[in-house]
């Protein structure tokens, strides 16, 4: 009976680590030259990137060669370029969990810069990052770390880190915990002699519920950052002679309004980042969105660094696993230990 | 049977020990020197209020009317929930300008995008307040507190306005003992010296 048992349990346990494992596709890394000699890249980069993951992979890797061959089944190519609204057809009939493609551009001291487009088909979101290395000294170094990067966000977890966090330097936080469970979470960074700046501090209570805060799980500072593809649909604004001086008022109206807080975002949203750092006479230097789920024991993260405004540190799932009986200390410790770390920690370089 | 009470019993005991047992956390960057200006910004009834305000000025604190004019409490103050409303109001929601998935997404992440504007401002107004704070009321340290009845957690904060830092943090899980102004006695010891 304990047999039967035992082999149900192992069977059970083998198939749902199967339906766990995702499938990675890679498409082309476009030349964005007119060079025609660095043509030879556009395959040999993810062909490069998908043999580095394959040791270490735990699901399916798609080479362009093999989209090939399933495209051409529904009388289709795979394109050196999408269009965001082209994503979620191409991932259903690749049948494919993450879809990896991009540009590359050679630049001057033998420089490469790479530029990554990662599609999650499960929450129709797109993950953009750009990594740079020596086109003939680094090039499998830089192939090595972009690969290890898709590992890190080819997960649950989304994590991606591009920079260290400093010693000593000063943090500011915006969550949605307050009193004194923010001391809790403050008391550990206090301990590692971090400066606490005072935003959201001022506060007995947060004013940030949990369904308005989930609007930071989304942020993107060009040329880094997660946004939806749905964002760059083309609205349609339909008037005409029929529309009176009123109508049309308001439908001028919300162009405006789209144009301030939808099309040209990044450019308001840095003006608001700007201020803030002027706000605390530039005394900040990493601000970090942070939002504890409904039970306080898993936080999202998202890190700003203050300096260059560009968005540094993604992660999702960092739990309360810790030596204390607080939640709220163990999550801060388990970010403290995450300070040093790179998500392309293979390859370590300095800040 | 003796030996099964007996264990029963030191688990009873530990269990009922641990959750009277709540732990307390305090830093202090540099202690707070007596005879500084403060504002104290506490949400409770006002013969409370003056308590507090009275411990800190018998401990030779200047303590300014700040929080203290004001016969409402912090809760009436207009909140950012409202925002939401605001937000939706003022966007093309229920217009047919375009397919309506369209419409509503960017309705939504236009919504979106305001609220992290507002909250990035929003930071951004307190600071521009409280920097005022300083010049205008010449205030040089800003004390938060809460207070709890036994077996709750009592809090304090303390920001220092001439480097927009925190520079004191500590969480009190009130004895049976404390009264009031025990608690309050306790938290003016934790911001002035190192313990």
């Amino acid at each position: 009976m304990i047999k039967i048992v035992t082999t149900l349990l192992f069977i059970i346990f083998i198939f749902s680590s199967n339906l766990s494992a995702n499938t990675l596709a890679f498409g082309y890394l476009k030349n964005e030259t007119n060079n025609k000699a660095f043509n030879f890249l556009q395959v040999i980069f993810p062909n490069s990137f998908a043999s580095t993951l394959k040791s270490s992979y735990k699901g399916t890797i798609l080479k362009p060669s093999t989209i090939n061959n399933i495209l051409k089944k529904e009388g289709l190519k795979l394109k050196y370029s999408y269009s965001n609204k082209e994503l979620p057809k191409l991932l259903k009939i690749i049948n494919a969990d993450y879809f990896i493609y991009g540009s590359f551009l050679p630049q001057q001291n033998e420089n490469i810069k790479i530029t990554i487009h990662m599609y999650i088909s499960k929450t129709k979101e797109l993950f953009t990052f750009v990594d740079t290395g020596k086109m003939e000294t680094e090039i499998f170094k830089l192939v090595d770390r972009i690969a290890i990067i898709f590992k890190n966000l080819a997960n649950e977890n989304l994590y991606y880190k591009n920079k260290r966090i400093i010693k000593n330097t000063n943090l500011a936080f915006i969550t949605n915990i307050s009193r004194q469970h923010l001391n809790e979470f403050y008391f550990p960074f206090f301990k590692k002699n971090f400066s606490i700046s005072y935003v959201q501090n001022s506060d007995l209570n947060t004013h940030y519920n949990d369904i308005q805060f989930n609007s930071f799980t989304q942020i993107f500072t060009s040329p880094v950052g997660l946004k939806n593809v749905e964002d760059e649909k083309d609205l349609e604004f339909q008037y005409g002679t029929w529309n009176n001086s009123k109508q049309i008022k308001l439908i001028n109206k919300t162009i405006n309004t789209l144009k301030l807080y939808y099309y040209d975002f990044p450019e308001t949203k840095n003006k608001a980042l700007t201020n803030l750092a002027n706000a605390y006479n530039n005394n900040i230097d990493y601000l970090f969105l942070i939002k504890f789920n409904k039970s306080h024991n898993k936080i999202l993260l998202r890190c700003i660094d203050m300096r260059s405004k560009l968005v540094i540190w993604y992660q999702s799932n960092i739990d309360a696993s810790g030596k204390t009986d607080s939640n709220y200390q163990n999550i801060a410790s388990n970010i403290i230990k995450q300070f040093p770390k790179l998500s392309s920690k293979k390859y370590k370089t300095k800040n | 049977m003796r030996k099964y009470i007996s264990i029963m019993l030191v688990i009873s005991f530990l269990t009922i020990f641990s959750c009277a047992q709540k732990k307390g956390v305090k830093y202090l960057r540099t202690p707070i020197p007596s005879r500084s200006n403060v504002a104290i910004i506490i949400d409770c009834p006002n013969n409370i209020k003056n308590v507090v305000m009275t411990k800190f000025m018998q401990r030779g604190f200047r303590v300014k009317a700040l929080n203290a004019s004001d016969l409402y409490s912090l809760n009436n103050v207009f909140d950012i929930k409202d925002f939401k409303y605001i937000a939706y109001k003022s966007s093309s929601k229920g217009k047919r300008f375009g397919s309506d998935s369209d419409s509503l997404l960017s309705t939504q992440k236009s919504y979106d995008n305001i609220y992290k504007l507002h909250v990035y401002n929003f930071e951004a107004n307190k600071a521009k307040i409280l920097s005022e704070m300083r010049s205008t009321w010449d205030v040089r340290y800003l004390i938060l507190l809460e207070l709890q009845d036994w077996e709750e957690t009592s809090w304090a904060r303390a920001i220092d306005l001439d480097n927009y830092n925190l520079m004191y943090i500590e969480n009190y899980p009130a004895k049976y003992s404390d009264n009031l102004e025990d608690v309050v006695d306790h938290f003016i010891k934790g911001a002035t010296r190192r313990r």
